[in-house]
């Protein structure tokens, strides 16, 4: 496993919303740590390294994290990204959420499915479609990859790899369905358009049954 | 055009629409999406031709979703019509949209052709709209 990447947090003991607007407006991410059967810490953490962090390692990455003026001895931790709250339109960071985790033990994390390679039946016209894009594994945490890599030369028209046809690394084991298909190969389709009459917009629109509008005429007879 | 088969009545209030999305902020489905930036009604009208200005552009291959659904009947007053005397006719079906949702997604299409339909589509849209793309995890900006 490659060198975890590093965050430097700061311990915060107040919460609350108006905490946590006053966090951001100084530049800083609210997160929470929890995990390993201890208490839940509020942490505050620098927007710009947690956006460097997430541009280098993704969203799902297991991170070394050196809380600042925390209760115990204990500083550093090693924790999952369990969850980010991003602005839909600000694209800012609103939450964070590690989960603390051992890395001689078992866990369940999400891994990102990257396809490699050029599909032979898009090379002859065919769509290439990919509908699964993250993996969820389970299996000891160091031993977990980074990601996992499909190859998909051999995908011709009309053929696919489902879930069940992945080749896990020893000792792991999917929590996805193993009918889902990864990615398959379709025939393209030419959208078919309706020739539009003349007048036929300006026409008035056909009205959908409204539920329960029959039964009240016929009680009402 | 798309429309409701069934619907629980008739005619419905406006509302308001305060707030961003509350979901459909990211891209779930393929790889290419249209995000609104403003709130407003999107008539099933406006949704078709933002289709098909996607779909004539991308020819063949590529695969669009729409994820949006016009299920809010309109009413209009006839013109030239005295106030009063009940709610108006419905005339046509809006979806509602507010900020951050992905309306529409596209995949296996380059990214130069993605871009360009969903500009085509943009037009079409009485909303302000960006073209954004699926988050990769290790994927530098």
């Amino acid at each position: 496993m490659a060198e975890l990447a590093k965050l430097d947090a700061t311990f915060r003991e107040e919460t609350g919303k108006g905490v946590a607007r006053q966090i951001r407006f100084k530049g800083r991410v609210p997160a929470v740590m929890y995990g390993m059967k201890t208490d839940p810490m509020s942490l505050s953490i620098d927007a710009h390294a947690m956006g460097r962090v997430l541009a280098k390692v993704g969203s799902h990455a297991i991170i070394e994290i050196e809380v600042d003026g925390a209760p115990g001895k204990e500083k550093n931790h090693t924790v999952m990204l369990k969850d980010i709250q991003i602005h839909p339109i600000k694209d800012s960071l609103i939450h964070i959420d590690f989960q603390k985790i051992d890395m001689d033990k078992e866990i369940d994390r999400v891994i990102p499915l990257h396809l490699t390679g050029t599909a032979a039946g898009t090379r002859i016209g065919g769509v290439l479609q990919h509908g699964v894009h993250e993996l969820t594994l389970r299996g000891i945490a160091k031993s977990i990859p980074e990601s996992f890599d499909v190859d998909i030369e051999a995908l011709e028209i009309g053929s696919a790899i489902r879930i069940a046809d992945l080749e896990l690394p020893a000792g792991m084991v999917t929590l996805s369905s193993p009918d889902e298909i990864v990615v398959s190969v379709v025939a393209p389709r030419l959208e078919e358009e309706p020739e539009t009459v003349e007048g036929e917009e300006d026409e008035e629109q056909a009205q959908p049954e409204v539920i329960g509008a029959k039964d009240e005429a016929e009680g009402e007879e | 055009m798309l429309l409701p088969k069934r619907v629980k009545h008739r005619k419905v209030h406006r509302g308001r629409r305060r707030g961003m999305s509350a979901g459909q902020t990211s891209v779930n489905f393929g790889e290419y999406g249209l995000q609104s930036y403003d709130c407003g009604w999107i008539t099933n009208r406006q949704i078709e031709a933002a289709r098909i200005a996607m779909t004539r552009y991308i020819k063949r291959g590529g695969k669009v979703w729409i994820n949006i659904f016009p299920d809010k009947p309109v009413t209009e007053k006839p013109a030239e019509t005295r106030m009063g005397s009940g709610k108006g006719n419905p005339e046509h079906w809006v979806a509602v949209v507010k900020p951050g949702r992905v309306m529409f997604e596209l995949a296996g299409v380059d990214e130069a052709t993605a871009r360009e339909a969903m500009r085509l589509a943009m037009h079409k849209l009485p909303v302000k709209c960006r073209f954004v793309k699926r988050e990769e995890a290790g994927r530098e900006e």
